[in-house]
């Protein structure tokens, strides 16, 4: 892999891409800065592929960045062999739970033939890089452990350095294959999130949590 | 295309303003990459001696091999492969470094060459390096530190994180340490008590260069890692190779995810709208 464009030009391209893209989408279909449910036509499978899917994928995200904003915090947590092991056993469990709800969405889109009309080549793009980013997470959570500590010091800095438009690719370049497989397609996700349904990060509902409650009736069966 | 136009010039203002690692002198550039495992003129370190190398290789061939030895190796270059079997399959790392910057560091030691009488170094026997150095004979005190130096119990005094982050021990640990790197039980049998002191010093390696920059081991530290490398490399020496306890790691994390998961399918509201 050319380490030049993987590590240098292709992050800038996605922060671009996400800035530019993300003004762009909101001025010229505003109204469309979200993802298209599919609630309605199906549901159940939707709960247990749901569900899973972005509660892991939140402590991982959450789990990433405290690596990147607190480098320090979390080498100091990590410390202690006991709560380092602890942190990365949580997270690969997180990242087992994702694969799972990742799976299960993607049978639910091909085997619920209705959701056919409503699934977008995009949609199918989404799927395929989430499969490859979870599956290289999961690899190198296990076969390059203690992700939590050398992402700090490795990473961190690397990810730093892009930001101070000073890039130093020496290390990244030279991390496993799969690892580097992680980066670029993150920073391909990155760079993709207004032209897919990964738009709906930047509109996270926030006012859901102040504004006055709405009293939603069912007619239940009783099961 | 007016967009087309303007993502162009900004993408050019970015990249255009876009300040590439700077260019270095042969001599920084020789004692941050090579130092840690060369010497020009004082014998044998991790790896050889370079004084008058650029009279020994072709300057092609030299600048290929300093890029990528490893490439080299991979391609089957036969004498690329000999060195390395030479120095005890320790690959030298892959780097950066631009065309101009090797040249830099061969103008360098021709310059150390010229600058000071050649002196005929004694051959080194085919066993390698490590045997060359009389055992050492640490005090037990001293392993111990070494140990908890490299699991985090004792913090390193410069603010390094502690060596498991990134390495393993084939020790009685149950679930040791790290695997992005390599495995330093028998390193200290590889490289002896100079080479594993050089890296610790000044890391050839990118990523652990990297981890320790501004973070440089003391003194009593690098003799407390050195001394712990001895006594793991005594206690494995002819034992067979352990896989390194992923498996605990792994069966623990399923046990957990299943944990999680079984609490959504409780939480699944299990009701039927009416037909």
């Amino acid at each position: 892999m050319n380490g030049m464009f993987l590590f240098v030009v292709l992050p800038y391209l996605a922060l671009l891409t996400l800035l530019l893209g993300s003004i762009y989408r909101y001025r010229y279909s505003g109204f469309q800065v979200s993802s298209l449910s599919s609630q309605f036509l199906e549901s159940k499978q939707l709960y247990f592929g749901n569900r899973p899917f972005h509660w892991g994928l939140i402590f991982l995200f959450f789990g990433h960045l405290t690596a990147f904003l607190v480098p320090r915090s979390m080498l100091a947590w990590n410390q202690v062999p006991i709560r380092l092991q602890i942190l990365e056993f949580t997270a690969l469990a997180f990242g087992f739970i994702v694969l799972t709800g990742l799976i299960l969405l993607i049978i639910r889109r091909i085997k619920t033939k209705r959701l056919h009309v409503v699934t977008t080549r995009m949609d199918i793009f989404v799927y395929l890089l989430l499969l490859v980013q979870v599956v290289s997470g999961l690899w190198t959570a296990y076969f390059f452990r203690w992700g939590s500590s050398w992402f700090a010091m490795v990473l961190t800095p690397y990810l730093y350095s892009i930001l101070k438009f000073n890039p130093d690719v020496a290390a990244v370049t030279q991390l496993p294959f799969m690892v580097r497989v992680h980066i670029v397609s993150a920073f391909i996700l990155v760079g993709m999130i207004p032209f897919t349904r990964f738009m709906h990060f930047l509109v996270y509902p926030f006012a859901y949590l102040w504004r006055p409650y709405q009293l939603v009736v069912w007619n239940y069966k009783k099961t | 295309m007016k967009h087309g136009r303007i993502l162009g010039l900004l993408v050019i203002l970015v990249f255009g303003g876009m300040k590439t690692q700077g260019q270095s002198s042969g001599e920084n550039l020789f004692q941050s990459t090579c130092a840690a495992c060369h010497t020009i003129n004082k014998g044998k370190l991790v790896g050889p001696d370079l004084s008058r190398i650029y009279d020994k290789r072709d300057q092609t061939w030299l600048v290929d091999f300093i890029r990528s030895s490893q490439k080299m190796i991979a391609n089957g270059d036969s004498l690329a492969v000999a060195l390395f079997q030479e120095y005890n399959q320790i690959p030298m790392p892959d780097n950066q470094l631009t065309d101009s910057d090797i040249l830099a560091i061969i103008s360098y030691i021709r310059t150390v060459d010229s600058s000071e009488p050649a002196i005929v170094q004694p051959q080194e026997t085919d066993a390698g390096l490590a045997s060359a150095v009389p055992p050492p004979d640490y005090q037990q005190q001293l392993v111990e530190r070494g140990r908890r130096l490299f699991y985090g119990y004792e913090a390193f005094g410069n603010g390094a994180s502690s060596c498991m982050s990134c390495h393993f021990l084939q020790d009685a640990s149950l679930i040791g340490g790290g695997k992005l790197s390599l495995d330093l039980t028998s390193s200290y049998g590889r490289l002896g008590e100079a080479g594993v002191r050089a890296i610790l010093a000044n890391p050839p390696f990118p990523a652990m260069n990297v981890a320790l920059r501004n973070k440089n081991l003391t003194e009593d530290e690098l003799e407390a890692i050195t001394a712990m490398l001895w006594q793991i490399n005594e206690e494995n020496t002819g034992k067979p190779k352990q896989s390194g306890d992923g498996f605990i790691f792994l069966v623990l994390s399923l046990i957990l995810a299943m944990f999680f998961m079984i609490h959504l399918y409780l939480f699944y509201d299990h009701r039927k709208l009416p037909a």
